[in-house]
């Protein structure tokens, strides 16, 4: 059977490698999905082993809990006393002890700011000749006097600043003239994966990046040769005993400064896998599809070995084997592609994150096992009910020419379909009532396979429908593609539900980011009072001397700093703003609901009518909160106010913020001009308040409309990037169900030759037939993104998203890229058919 | 009552269609197969002739290449006045389009396509409308009228070669080359085909060559041309089915079954 498979396959070369390249497609995907990650994973490890070479032990303080970094700063840690540093500095088997000094320096060189992208701009303290010390001088000397820096060697490069060059450092509270007496390298690298770092000398570090002048961020020590990390660990942990402080090995240091990095590369390879599963979906149909009909046209050989006495078994085995067979060779072809996806993948985040300097590719075992077992797996399954109709052949179909396969009934068919799409509706709504993710993705996955197995139902009123149209264009040509496009339903259906899948989606993208941006619009036109927002790029922090350096601008009435955290309500980590105590009323436009929000005292919040309503309370009422840095604290409610997308659930003044955070920087800094000024003038007085900090951007509510909305099309772009791939594998779908319908019918096309059909109508009407294909796929695909489009905006409503908008022209766009997909699949099939002998074509069997 | 095989030269004539010395080889060297060995007939307006001759006789191929479905390996072959063998494809569409017209053995008919559909398939095809009165009396002479939004599948074998003939009639062409019409029908049906093929001979004058290995198929043309390895090797005028056994049974050709 393993020959006769093998010889199958080999004969069928073309048409299979055809339906490989479908499955080869989503392999790669996975396997550069994961070759990528890995690789990721490894230069993170890499990146902060080197950077914490020759450390052996790390103290630092404890945070009461982790908070996401999607709610701000993720750390919020105490610092770590002198006192400490000289008490373990003596402890037996410690080398070397330094105090490292980290924080946020933003570098100006000759009016532009040295940023690299969206990076930190990381301060830090050029902790002297100690093993510990990751920075390397490559030139000029260490810094020593309070205005003197280094900075690392890409930065240098990238603005080319030279040693002695000036500069002007911006820090928390303030900005200053500066030198650069050295350019170092952090480890082996020219730069901390792509942050530009400024390293001052350790009594300046503490003073400008912590504010004070006796406490550390970290302490790092080495051990003396012999002594292990372990046990170095146990000694410290004994003599520091009582002292709120974490105790780390160099490895589990490591292991969580990379971690915080990885989870937040996490969601884009989430994100990466996801697509590449719809692509090894869609792939699912071409495949089913292709040995489907492979199956069909071979009826007569199938009843052949059964007469000669061949066993069902073996039939069936036969053909899963040949689907066998094509899903190794796919696999080893998609795992070889997944590479070059991965090495693409790289380069493009090397050149979005410039400066990471990544190991070389990653390729495990595991990603061997995964790409070939989806290669596989995926084959056969599809393959397995075509293989099973295989087996089914009467041995007497050996001897008729007409025999046609059973096939279970549509009416079955259709009643599966028509439960599926209730269970699936069902699932939907009650998922976006409740917000559950898995209900939506399931009936979302249900509803797709319930519009598949209902297609050929649909395929007549819609192919026909469309089809109307042909013949009256397009003549005989057009007449018969439409039927030809009608004449197996299933096949139709199978090779359109392909297609749907990729539009679907692309359409349920679309709308919702269409969706998104109206309700964005509507909110900051709701809530913002502010006239001109300040931020930094991709929502970096800007420092707190930038607010009152604004504050003082002639013209401007208000000023709002807003600063985020996580702060822990109960037992769930919520994001809290800090915001200038008594401004926020003037920048954002919130209704009150009950009490005062025009001035937030020391120790009390403000909240949201969802917020009080969930847990009850009214103004006055005690919220019990816990801050990772100060633990357990008590607030008291001073104003309910309605809800308010960019005011969120909970609001604090910056003197409780402060007194609760670390950070002392701020995300958005929101003015409102005064009433009788001049916005032109005001505008203009910001533009120079904020020209020693060239890295910020001023915008208006108009452009800051705009901007939001360019972000969220990046997204947009982005995702329908991914999808692309899904619509590729469809497009090669068509063409393999075209060229196999144009093989099955070489007689007939014989015949219309024949009897006189020129070989430009044969083209026409193979083209037309997919046209008519594609659309209707596509036309399936955009009525189904639109109601899982809606029912997604649905989901977000609690997120602010209130406004379905249907972004009509892209949609329309969508159909007409169905038909592009039609008319450039057809192109070889129609050429094959239009250059068939007319002789050979009418005498073929 | 056997004549000379009539070698004919003419470079006009008033033939509907006639070949010269055309040759027909497939394969070289040692698969070489000498199909048609410079063959020369001619055949004339309004007449029905039948070509006959065994399996592997090149009675199919002479067929072929009068219609300008096959080319010639040499020699000429005249449609009218028109040089087929000079032609490229195009010019070939349209002669098989709009000045022949074919009947096959079967697969006749585009499963698609209604009766009446498949009938009108050369004309649509050509984007020309039908003369009315001309379709009308191609449906009535085939006798389907009520079968005409039928598909193939739910006409008999019989009805589908009618409607066949109806198809390579409808754009009233210069010769019908019938490939075989018969083949699959049981004898009365063949019988009722062959009687619809000879009266559009006698009542419209149309000019049919029809392939055929049966003796009473070729009972119904004006004359039978027999070929045996790529040569005509006898002619009879007027025949009969008895004649045409007797004559295929002096050539030693085995009366076969065969397709």
């Amino acid at each position: 059977m393993l020959r006769l498979a093998l010889k199958g396959a080999l004969a069928r070369r073309l048409r299979l490698a055809l339906t490989a390249a479908s499955i080869v497609i989503g392999v790669a995907f996975v396997s550069g999905t994961l070759v990528l990650t890995d690789t990721l994973n490894a230069t993170f490890d890499n990146i902060f082993g080197d950077a914490a070479k020759g450390v052996s032990v790390v103290v630092r303080g404890q945070q009461a809990f982790a908070g996401s970094s999607e709610n701000g700063p993720a750390d919020e840690r105490a610092l770590v006393p002198e006192a400490m540093l000289q008490k373990v500095s003596h402890v037996p088997g410690v080398a070397s002890a330094s105090g490292v000094a980290d924080g946020y320096a933003q570098l100006v060189y000759k009016g532009k700011a040295v940023v690299n992208g969206g990076a930190p701009n990381l301060g830090t303290a050029w902790v002297g000749d100690v093993p510990a010390n990751p920075l390397h001088l490559v030139r000029g000397r260490a810094p020593v006097a309070a205005d003197e820096v280094v900075i690392d060697e890409k930065s240098a490069a990238k603005f080319h600043i030279a040693v002695d060059g000036p500069v002007q450092v911006v820090v928390s509270g303030r900005t200053f003239a500066g030198k650069v007496v050295g350019i170092v390298r952090f480890g082996s690298n020219s730069a901390l994966a792509g942050a530009t770092v400024t390293a001052f000398a350790p009594a300046t570090a503490q003073r400008l990046l912590l504010g004070t002048h006796d406490e550390w961020t970290t302490v790092q020590l080495s051990a003396q040769p012999g002594v292990s990390q372990e046990t170095l660990q146990q000694r410290v942990r004994t003599s520091l005993s009582g002292e709120h402080l974490q105790v780390l090995t160099e490895k589990q240091y490591v292991q969580d400064q990379a971690d915080n990095v990885k989870s937040q590369f996490k969601f884009f390879n989430v994100l990466l896998l996801v697509f590449a599963f719809i692509s090894v979906f869609v792939a699912v149909f071409i495949i089913f599809n292709t040995f489907t009909v492979l199956v069909a046209q071979r009826t007569r050989e199938l009843a052949l070995l059964r007469a000669l006495g061949a066993s069902r078994r073996q039939m069936l085995s036969s053909v899963v084997l040949e689907a066998g067979i094509v899903g190794v060779v796919a696999g080893v072809t998609g795992l070889g592609l997944g590479v070059l996806v991965a090495l693409g993948l790289r380069a493009l985040i090397s050149s979005l994150a410039d400066g990471l300097e990544t190991v070389a590719l990653q390729v495990q075992m595991r990603t061997l096992i995964v790409g070939m077992l989806v290669a596989v797996l995926v084959t056969v399954t599809a393959a397995v009910v075509p293989a099973f109709r295989a087996s089914r052949v009467p041995p007497v179909a050996a001897m008729r020419d007409d025999f046609v396969l059973p096939t279970a009934s549509l009416r079955r068919r259709n009643r599966i379909g028509f439960a599926l799409l209730i269970i699936g509706g069902v699932l939907l709504a009650s998922g976006v009532r409740d917000g559950s993710a898995l209900r939506i993705g399931l009936g979302a996955l249900s509803m797709f396979r319930a519009v598949t197995a209902l297609s050929p139902l649909l395929s007549r009123p819609i192919v026909g429908g469309v089809g109307r149209a042909l013949p009256r264009f397009w003549g005989t040509p057009g007449r018969l593609a439409r039927e030809n496009a009608l004449r197996n339903p299933r096949r139709t259906a199978a090779t359109a539900s392909a297609l749907m899948i990729g539009v679907a989606l692309t359409t349920t993208m679309s709308v919702m980011a269409a969706s998104i941006t109206t309700s964005a619009n509507a909110a900051i036109d709701d809530s913002v009072g502010a006239d001109f927002i300040i931020t930094a790029n991709n929502f970096a922090p800007v420092s707190d001397s930038v607010a009152s350096a604004v504050a003082s601008v002639p013209g401007v009435g208000a000023v709002t700093s807003f600063r985020f955290g996580s702060m822990k309500v109960g037992n769930s980590v919520k994001q809290v703003q800090g915001v200038t105590d008594d401004t926020v009323a003037d920048t954002l436009r919130l209704k009150v609901a009950s009490g005062d929000v025009r001035s937030i005292v020391p120790g009390s919040v403000l909240v949201s009518q969802d917020a009080a309503d969930s847990h009850h309370w009214h103004v006055g009422s005690p919220v019990h909160v816990t801050f990772a840095l100060t633990r357990a604290q008590t607030l008291t409610i001073a104003g309910i106010y309605e809800k308010n997308p960019i005011a969120g659930d909970y609001m604090i003044g910056l003197s409780t913020y402060d007194a609760n955070f670390r950070n002392r920087l701020d995300v958005v800094v929101a003015v409102k001009a005064a009433e009788s000024a001049n916005l032109g003038e005001v505008r203009a007085g910001l533009a120079r308040a904020l020209k020693p900090t060239p890295s910020l951007q001023l915008r208006d509510q108009t452009e800051f409309k705009q901007d939001q909305k360019r972000q969220i099309n990046q997204v947009l772009i982005f995702v329908l990037a991914l999808l692309l791939l899904s619509l590729v594998i469809a497009w090669l779908g068509i063409v393999n169900t075209l060229a196999l319908s144009v093989f099955e019918r070489t007689r007939e096309i014989g015949l219309l030759r024949a009897v006189g059909m020129a070989t430009r109508q044969v083209r026409r009407m193979i083209r037309l037939e997919a046209v008519v294909i594609a659309l209707f796929g596509a036309l399936l695909g955009v009525l189904l993104g639109l109601g899982y489009g809606a029912a997604l905006v649905q989901a977000l409503h609690s997120q602010g998203v209130d406004t379905t908008s249907i972004p009509v022209l892209q949609l329309v766009g969508y159909l007409v890229i169905g038909v592009l997909a039609g008319i450039t699949a057809a192109w070889w099939p129609a050429r094959r058919a239009s250059r068939l002998d007319v002789l050979q074509a009418i005498a073929s069997e | 009552m056997t004549e000379a095989v009539k070698i004919l030269d003419l470079p006009t004539s008033d033939a509907a269609a006639r070949a010269e010395h055309v040759t027909k080889i497939y394969g070289e060297g040692g698969t070489r197969v000498v199909a048609l060995d410079a063959v020369s007939a001619e055949f004339g307006r309004g007449k029905f002739t039948a070509i006959m001759g065994p399996s592997g006789s090149g009675k199919s191929t002479l067929m072929h290449c009068l219609a300008g479905l096959d080319s010639v390996s040499d020699g000429r072959v005249f449609l009218g006045d028109t040089d087929l063998t000079g032609l490229d494809d195009k010019a070939l569409t349209n002669v098989r389009r709009d000045r022949v017209g074919f009947v096959f053995q079967s697969f006749n008919l585009v499963p698609t396509l209604t009766a009446l559909e498949n009938i009108r398939l050369p004309l649509d095809l050509a984007g020309r409308d039908p003369d009315p009165g001309w379709l009308d009396t191609v449906i009535d002479t085939i006798g389907l009228r009520d079968r005409l939004g039928h598909r193939p599948t739910e006409l008999s074998g019989g009805q589908q070669q009618r409607v066949a003939c109806a198809r390579a009639m409808v754009s009233r062409p210069e010769v019908i080359f019938a490939d075989e019409p018969t083949g699959n029908l049981d004898s009365r049906s063949s019988a009722e085909l062959l009687a619809f093929l000879r009266r559009s001979v006698d009542q419209t004058g149309q000019t049919i060559v029809m392939v055929t290995h049966d003796p009473a198929a070729a009972s119904y043309a004006d004359r039978a041309l027999f070929l045996a390895d790529g040569r005509i090797v006898e002619e009879l005028d007027n025949p009969t089915a008895e004649r045409v056994l007797d004559l295929m049974k002096r050539l030693d050709v085995p009366t076969p079954t065969e397709t």
